[in-house]
């Protein structure tokens, strides 16, 4: 009861908490698939779950928007429980990630389904859709069958249909998930100003963690129905709490090892700690190097270095990944293409690989053993 | 005509055989034939079973019957008393009354049965028991359904002795009049619509039904505006097969109605079975015409063509 208490001050000390997920756990049968979830929102932010597929997120979004019920915990909105509510009687709308389209309407009258059941009249109704639909580029489609639309096109239905009735809280799932990349860079831009300028709550859930830093706010990563860490994208993309985050996002390279009096010792070999083993006592931990902060060629001075070899390469437009093998197992390298192109990679050959040891985050060992105790 | 000029100067430098356009002719052609290899059985059941028949009866209705003797003339004698007697007009009205309340009755149950059945029986095992079950009439005879009927509706059946007790009136005879007629062929034909409502129903997917839900609709709103459209396929469907069988039955209104509502089909039965050929053929016509005319109204409700 305390704790509650406790939370609830600290989320009115954010200045957030207009939705509340506290201590939420759903169990399909004897199927565990989400634990414990704390989850608290400020109004008008612009949120991403991220995750590996199964993790829970989809079955989160059913839970807010009603569509669901919790096996344990409570929805809160604005500090008032809303876990009884049915989903009509929330104001929310969700963006489905199999669109779920209204297969017996054609796309002006998916759109305007909000409206309808409303009670709107049809004037008023065509003076809402048509905009909308011009919005997302459907308006020559507007007396299309669904079933006739491309997966990418029936998405931006499934948008406009939820945005169409003004919710305060759209719950996106995987929004992008059926684009090609041009495409779905053009949707992050529209819902990046969607969100702007309607100045609603978004939830968005996705699997690709790149689409989450460059979209939200905040970011909530989750895995095996746990909510794993929350942060800024920054924060999560440059100080992953657990060893799972370091994992998922981004692309890091984990070492086991001990730290003690200043130095990293590892099977890949000993190295200058840096600042960051400062938050952590000596002991048993993993360094987590992001792949673009290891470097290849001359060593700078005070850096930490290996001896490598490069096993294989992989080109993606102005980075090329390099695939190194060290002393004691693989190293990946994001090396900028001028800088790759000027080392004259070749298969097999010996490089030394080196970073800066400030740019090192380091995780404690027990977080890593805690991860699935339970 | 600058088209022409192009072809002709392009064909000897590209000899080409099959240009897309013959391809697709070929490809339309091959399925031209396929289709009539795969529908000739049919056709041929169709034409022996059905449009012979059919011919025959038209034909037996203008024969004549002399005494005993059937007479194979060209004879109106038939067709002028059908459409003179205002009996048979009255039978006619009465049948189509009949089909329309039962009709009625089986779409309004067999729905609600079929979204049970779909949305509130979870179990695939339970569900396809209760479909079973739904079929059960049509196992027992009419003697056996008769009675078991006897206690439960009969004048000192269980209803009027539960009705007595809680001091209220009693209800005159529920069998032998057009009452139970309804009721027992309702409760043959719902099964009609109950499978093909219930197939409908399962087959909408549930994430619409979430996005309806999602964006404000209530559960009634939802049935209203995205399942009903989704089962109407269904439930035309079932409406009708269970309106072709109706016009049928002459069994359930002579056996459990007790004759105290004939259909056509009963007084086709009765004629036939005292030697006047021509009087049963003709209403028999009369019949097949009053069923092609409310099908084509089903048919313009809904065009089962897109969901057959
Ligand atoms: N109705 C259900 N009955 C049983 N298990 C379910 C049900 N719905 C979801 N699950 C299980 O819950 C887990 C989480 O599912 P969920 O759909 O929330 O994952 P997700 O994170 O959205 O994954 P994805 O990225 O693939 O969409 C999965 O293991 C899934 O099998
Ligand atoms: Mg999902």
């Amino acid at each position: 009861m305390s704790i509650t208490t406790l939370a609830n001050t600290m989320a009115t000390a954010n200045g957030s908490g207009y939705l509340q997920l506290r201590g939420v756990g759903k169990r399909f049968g004897e199927t565990v698939v989400l634990s414990d979830l704390d989850i608290d929102i400020g109004e008008g932010e612009f949120i991403s779950l991220i995750g590996p597929s199964g993790s829970g997120k989809t079955t989160t979004l059913r839970i807010i928007a009603g569509l669901e019920s919790p096996t344990t915990g409570a929805v809160l909105v604005d500090g008032k429980d809303i876990t009884a509510l049915l989903p009509n009687e929330r104001d929310f709308a969700m963006v489905f990630q199999h669109f779920a389209l209204f297969p017996h309407l054609d796309v002006f009258q998916n759109v305007a389904y909000g409206l309808r059941i409303r009670g709107m009249k049809k004037a008023e109704m065509e003076r809402q859709v048509l905009p909308m639909l011009e919005r997302v580029g459907l308006r020559e489609l507007a007396t299309r069958k669904v079933g006739e639309l491309s997966g990418g096109q029936r998405q931006r239905v499934g948008i406009a249909r939820a945005l169409i009735v003004k919710p305060r809280l759209l719950l996106l799932d995987e929004p992008t998930g059926s684009l090609d990349t041009k495409l779905k860079l053009a949707m992050q831009t529209e819902l990046k100003a969607l969100h702007k300028e309607s100045g609603l709550t978004f939830i968005h859930v996705t699997h690709n963690q790149s689409e989450a830093l460059a979209l939200a706010d905040r970011v909530y990563v989750m895995n095996d129905g746990r909510i794993e860490q929350q942060g800024s994208p920054t924060e999560v993309y440059r100080y992953p709490a657990t060893r799972f985050v370091a994992d998922f996002v981004g692309r890091n390279n984990l070492i086991d090892g001990t730290l003690e009096h200043g130095s990293f010792r590892s099977a890949m070999g000993t190295f200058p700690a840096g600042a960051g083993a400062a938050q952590l006592p000596g002991g048993a931990g993993t360094a987590v190097i992001r792949a673009d902060a290891i470097h290849l060629g001359a060593a700078e001075p005070g850096a930490a270095s290996l001896p490598v070899r490069l096993d294989a390469l992989e080109y993606a437009g102005s980075i090329v990944t390099w695939f190194l093998r060290g002393p004691a197992g693989p190293l990946t390298a994001d090396v900028p293409a001028d800088d790759s192109g000027r080392l004259d990679p070749q298969i097999g050959d010996a490089y030394e690989a080196w970073w800066n040891p400030d740019d090192v985050h380091y995780l404690r060992a027990e977080t890593r053993d805690g991860l699935k105790g339970g | 005509m600058a088209v022409t000029d192009t072809a002709q100067t392009l064909s000897p430098r590209h000899p080409v055989t099959l240009t897309p356009t013959s391809l697709d002719r070929r490809l339309r052609a091959r399925r031209a034939r396929n289709a009539w290899l795969l529908l000739a059985p049919a056709l041929l059941v169709v034409l022996v079973a059905a449009a012979a028949p059919l011919a025959m009866v038209l034909w037996v209705s203008f024969w004549r019957v002399d005494g005993l003797v059937l007479a194979r003339t060209i004879d109106t004698e038939a067709w002028a008393s059908v459409l003179s007697d205002p009996t048979f007009r009255r039978l006619a009205w009465s049948t189509v009354q009949t089909v329309v309340i039962v009709l009625a009755l089986v779409g309004v149950l067999g729905l609600a049965a079929g979204y049970f059945l779909a949305r509130f029986v979870t179990n695939r095992k339970v569900q396809a028991l209760l479909l079973m079950l739904a079929i059960l009439p049509f196992w027992t005879s009419y003697l056996i359904r008769i009675i078991t009927w006897q206690p439960l509706f009969g004048n000192s059946g269980v209803i009027n002795f539960l009705l007595a007790k809680a001091g209220l009136p009693q209800m005159e005879l529920f069998l032998f009049n057009q009452r139970a007629m309804v009721f027992a062929m309702t409760s043959l034909y719902v099964v009609f619509v109950i499978g093909p409502v219930f197939w409908a129903l399962s087959r909408i997917d549930p994430e619409v039904i979430a996005a309806s839900r999602s964006l404000g609709a209530s559960a009634w709103t939802t049935f209203r505006t995205v399942e009903l459209p989704l089962a109407r396929g269904g439930l035309v469907v079932g409406l009708f097969f269970a309106s072709i069988f109706l016009f049928g039955d002459y069994a359930t209104g002579r056996l459990i109605g007790g004759g105290t509502n004939p259909m056509l089909s009963d007084a086709i039965s009765q004629y036939a079975g005292s030697g006047q050929w021509p009087v049963a053929a003709a209403l028999a016509v009369v019949l097949f015409g009053i069923a092609i005319v409310v099908l084509a109204l089903f048919m313009r409700v809904y065009d089962l063509r897109t969901e057959l």
